[in-house]
């Protein structure tokens, strides 16, 4: 469909705040025309009586490849036993005997009972032949089947492979051992799976109104073979791809000839593995305050380098500790080239103090934030209160402060680990459970059109309704500036238009 | 390689490759192929382990979930089957010998070779050659029974998995040891094979790039050197998201200091052998390094050049010493051309008693009489010249003489004296003279 006429729909522009009734004239893959009514009957109409227009969302953080694979893995978290566990393996396998490897996703000990993960001999009772990795959710532990094991083989000296009391290995892998053992478990995914996978994942991505994402691959808890693999493919997805490859070599990012590197570089971890460096103990480990991955001299160089290199660059970095470490040394590089183009990013920001905020404000950095985890992580009990206690945990993403210090928020899934569902994300920044830190539906609007495409010096065709840009429009069911905040993540996807093709529709 | 003998025994020849893949030969006739992988897992854990076997265990290890009655006929047939096999090929004797009703194990009488045996013979041995080095590698082509596995055979891969490490272990140890035996006993090269065919043994293992690091600093190429930190640093920064330890990164700062200051060394040193205007040039510095990268620059340019050299021999001169040693070196240098009663005054002195002035006056006019001219004069070691010495090079400047002597001198400031000190303070501003410190 080359011209498409969309009428009688209220719009939110994303340029002034005020959602308007206009019509849309798009022709080939341009807005050509937005006016208060629109007719020509040369054009295919919809009629969009009720429904919201907003520019197709922008997701800025989603490691593309691990979510299209994890299409394949078991879902662990609501495993109780080890015997539910294998059973689970035991009916993929049935439903799928052409699998030539087990995944499996987000398994822990704590959901099970005596709180001891499967070992490797439990696993091989159903699956002795084929390799079985199961990951934890955080990445920190993987257990494996003995198949598994005797393919990886591990280096001698690596950090950790937990052994029993006779001194052979249980099948848990953790730290060093686990991140090894997970280069070596993509490396053994057969392309197949992508090649399955990658329709439905994009079905479910543009189900959800996306239109651009940032793809976050490489770097040590991933395979730098995911960005070949996109930069091979990223051609035959329904949205544009932006890759992010977080290496810190920069040979390697001038090979592929990016103009931005890092993403997930972790300065320091996640609070679900107790290593996000934070300034005061974990809560539920009084021992631990995380950890810092980086020297700060090797964190400045690495910024260094990329600056000279004229590379966008962007850090991951979570507890205050870690954020302010980050902001130091983005500070001092900043001060030795004060000429530089910014846009230089910070991934997940959760738990700034006041001062960081103002900091990352007047260094003009670009925070790119994931609002979900405000829905997923904050349930009672929930990670963020378990991790860093009542008190601290109503501190994590305060999205209020951050507007006001007029930073720049980009709105990223942090897909596999949480969906790709921008208006989940909208509706988590708006109904934020710190009243104080919750931000209006526009603003929650803003993470996810505007500021997402400026993060990504997008913003002349993308972002905003206007005359001229790229027809990449979602179709709302509801106005997410005028419906109870509550239901705005009920608000159903009509349509996601695309370049001016439709690429998906509900009815 | 040939592979050592076991056992006495003539009638029956069994040779095993259970390094890289699996083969089993009796008398030189393939076996492997006509045998169930259980019977090759069977066959080489009776290899392996030589001692007498309960059938009882054998059978529940390899038929771990089976009854015990099924597991006992399993481990029958596949005895069976391999007899079988080997019998085909040659029936003088039975490959098993059953010790009692309940018992197994290898026959002690037939003649069995491997590769493993070779293996660990090799390693009861140091390397000398490069040539044995590339024979022991081709020992180890690969890992224990490489991909070998069975699937329903749990206790057999936990054993399978062992016995690879612990050959894994062996051998890298074992190279490990040669590595460093090579590195102290200054044969770099192959201490640098050695450790470059570590690393992909065992990847994040510091001591590896540790050594490596130090053997091609040994072989002064601290480039490579500084190239193998940084792959170091590179690779546990992508795939760990770790830093090196300070005791690794403290020796790459060191080595990558002293080549930053033997560049600016070299800087100089060129600019120096171009550059006419300075009398007296010092390089100063606290780095046995640089030091030795002077004097290795300065031997060089000395064969190409007409130089006198002082303190190439080591050794603190006596009083007066390096003046005596100056004026030889010029005399054989000069030849002919020496106005011999000037030479013959300072000479003398040698052996009466000195006046000093005199002897300074009489140096001083030794060269103004005899160098037409400009000669080079390189001091290797500015400490083994006597304080004597020293206030001659002072007094020489006073008197303008160095248009007819050019000094070149290095100077490592950890054995500085105050005589030494002093001169430096004295000539650091002057035109004629540049010092350079490191």
């Amino acid at each position: 469909m080359n011209k498409l006429l969309l009428k009688n729909a209220t719009i939110i522009d994303m340029k002034n705040g005020i959602p308007q009734k206009k019509d849309i004239l798009i022709n080939h893959s341009i807005i050509d025309k937005i006016d208060e009514s629109i007719n020509d009957a040369s054009y295919d109409t919809l009629n969009l009586e009720g429904c919201t227009i907003v520019p197709g969302f922008f997701d800025s953080h989603v490691h593309l490849v691990p979510t299209i694979i994890n299409e394949s893995a078991i879902n662990l978290s609501n495993a109780t036993s080890i015997d539910e566990i294998l059973s689970l393996i035991q009916n993929k396998r049935e439903k799928n005997p052409e699998l030539k490897i087990i995944l499996g996703t987000h398994l822990t000990e704590f959901s099970l009972e005596h709180k001891q993960l499967p070992t490797k001999e439990e696993l091989d009772t159903v699956a002795p032949d084929i390799p079985v990795f199961l990951s934890s959710t955080e990445f920190h532990t993987i257990t494996v089947n003995s198949f598994a094991l005797h393919k990886l083989k591990l280096p001698l000296t690596i950090d950790r492979i937990i052994k029993n009391d006779a001194g052979v290995p249980t099948g848990q892998l953790k730290n060093e051992a686990s991140i090894y053992a997970r280069k070596k478990m993509y490396e053994m995914i057969p392309e197949t799976y992508q090649k399955k996978n990658l329709e439905i994942v994009q079905n479910k991505i543009i189900k959800k109104g996306v239109t651009s994402i940032i793809a976050i691959e490489g770097g040590y808890l991933f395979h730098n073979k995911h960005v070949d693999y996109l930069l091979k493919n990223k051609n035959k997805f329904a949205f544009d791809i932006s890759i992010l490859f977080s290496t810190t070599n920069l040979q390697k990012i001038k090979a592929y000839q990016l103009n931005k590197i890092g993403g997930d570089i972790f300065l320091d971890g996640s609070f679900a593995s107790r290593n996000a460096a934070v300034s005061k103990p974990y809560s539920d480990s009084k021992n631990e305050k995380g950890k810092l991955f980086f020297t700060q001299a090797e964190i400045e160089e690495l910024i260094e380098d990329a600056i000279k290199s004229n590379l966008q660059i962007s850090i991951h970095a979570v507890g205050d500790i870690g954020i302010e470490k980050l902001l130091d040394a983005y500070e001092t590089v900043f001060k030795k080239y004060p000429t530089i183009k910014s846009r230089h990013k910070i991934e997940h920001f959760e738990l700034p103090k006041d001062e960081h905020i103002k900091r990352a404000g007047e260094l003009g950095l670009i925070l790119t934030m994931h609002p979900t985890y405000e829905y997923f992580f904050r349930e009672k009990n929930g990670m963020y209160e378990n991790r860093l206690g009542k008190e601290r945990a109503l501190q994590t993403n305060p999205f209020r402060k951050i507007y006001d210090e007029k930073i720049i928020v980009a709105g990223g899934s942090d897909s596999n680990v949480m969906p790709v569902d921008p208006l989940l994300g909208i509706h988590a920044a708006v109904n934020h459970p710190n009243k104080t830190s919750r931000i209006t539906p526009y603003e929650a609007l803003q993470m996810y059109t505007i500021n997402g495409a400026y993060g990504n010096f997008e913003e002349k065709t993308k972002g905003t309704i206007e005359e001229g840009k790229k027809a990449d429009l979602a179709i709302l069911s509801a106005n997410p500036m005028t419906c109870d905040p509550d239901t705005i993540k009920d608000i159903d996807v009509l349509y996601t238009i695309k370049n001016g093709r439709i690429v998906y529709q509900s009815r | 390689m040939d592979a050592l003998s076991i056992s006495l025994g003539d009638n029956m020849h069994l040779k095993v490759n259970l390094i890289g893949r699996m083969d089993f030969f009796i008398d030189n006739t393939l076996l492997t192929h006509n045998l169930s992988e259980k019977s090759k897992g069977l066959l080489t854990y009776l290899i392996v382990n030589k001692e007498i076997h309960y059938r009882k265990k054998l059978a529940n290890i390899f038929w771990t979930d089976f009854k015990t009655e099924s597991a006992n006929r399993n481990l029958r047939h596949s005895l069976w089957n391999i007899r079988k096999e080997v019998k085909k090929i040659n029936d003088s004797i039975d490959i098993f010998q059953n010790v009692s009703k309940t018992t197994i194990q290898i026959n002690p009488k037939i003649t069995l070779t491997s590769d493993l045996s070779t293996f660990y013979d090799q390693i009861q041995k140091d390397l000398l050659t490069h040539q044995e080095y590339s024979e022991f590698v081709k020992v180890y082509h690969g890992e224990f029974i490489e991909n070998f596995y069975i699937n329903d055979s749990p206790e057999f891969n936990n054993w399978i998995y062992y016995e690879r490490e612990h050959y894994r272990k062996d051998y890298f140890n074992y190279l490990f040891s040669q590595g460093k035996k090579f590195y102290s006993t200054s044969q770099l090269k192959l201490a640098q094979i050695i450790f470059n065919t570590l690393i992909p043994l065992d990847p994040y293992n510091e001591k590896i790039y540790y050594y490596l690091m130090k053997t091609y600093e040994a072989a002064k190429n601290k480039s490579a050197a500084i190239k193998i930190y940084k792959e170091y640093k590179n690779t546990l920064r992508e795939e760990l998201n770790i830093s090196p330890s300070i005791k690794i990164k403290s020796i790459y700062e060191k080595m990558l200091s002293n080549k930053q200051l033997e560049r600016k060394a070299t800087t100089s040193t060129l600019k120096l052998s171009q550059h006419k205007n300075y009398q007296m040039i010092i390089h100063a510095t606290n780095s046995e390094e640089i030091i030795e990268h002077f004097k290795t620059h300065y031997l060089t340019y000395a064969k190409n050049n007409t130089v006198v050299e002082l303190t190439k021999i080591p050794g603190r001169r006596l009083h007066y010493e390096g003046i005596f040693e100056l004026t030889t070196e010029l005399k054989y240098l000069l030849e002919d051309r020496v106005n011999t009663q000037i030479l013959k005054n300072i000479l003398n002195q040698r052996t009466g008693k000195i006046n000093e002035y005199s002897l300074f006056l009489d140096f001083k006019n030794f060269i103004h009489n005899n160098i037409s001219s400009p000669i080079t004069v390189i001091i290797y070691n500015l400490s083994y010249i006597d304080e004597k010495t020293i206030d001659l090079l002072s007094f020489l400047y006073r008197q303008k003489s160095l248009e007819y002597l050019n000094f070149i001198i290095c100077h490592n400031t950890q054995w500085s004296t105050n005589r030494i000190q002093f001169l430096l303070d004295a000539f650091k501003n002057e035109n004629n003279i540049k010092i350079y410190n490191y």
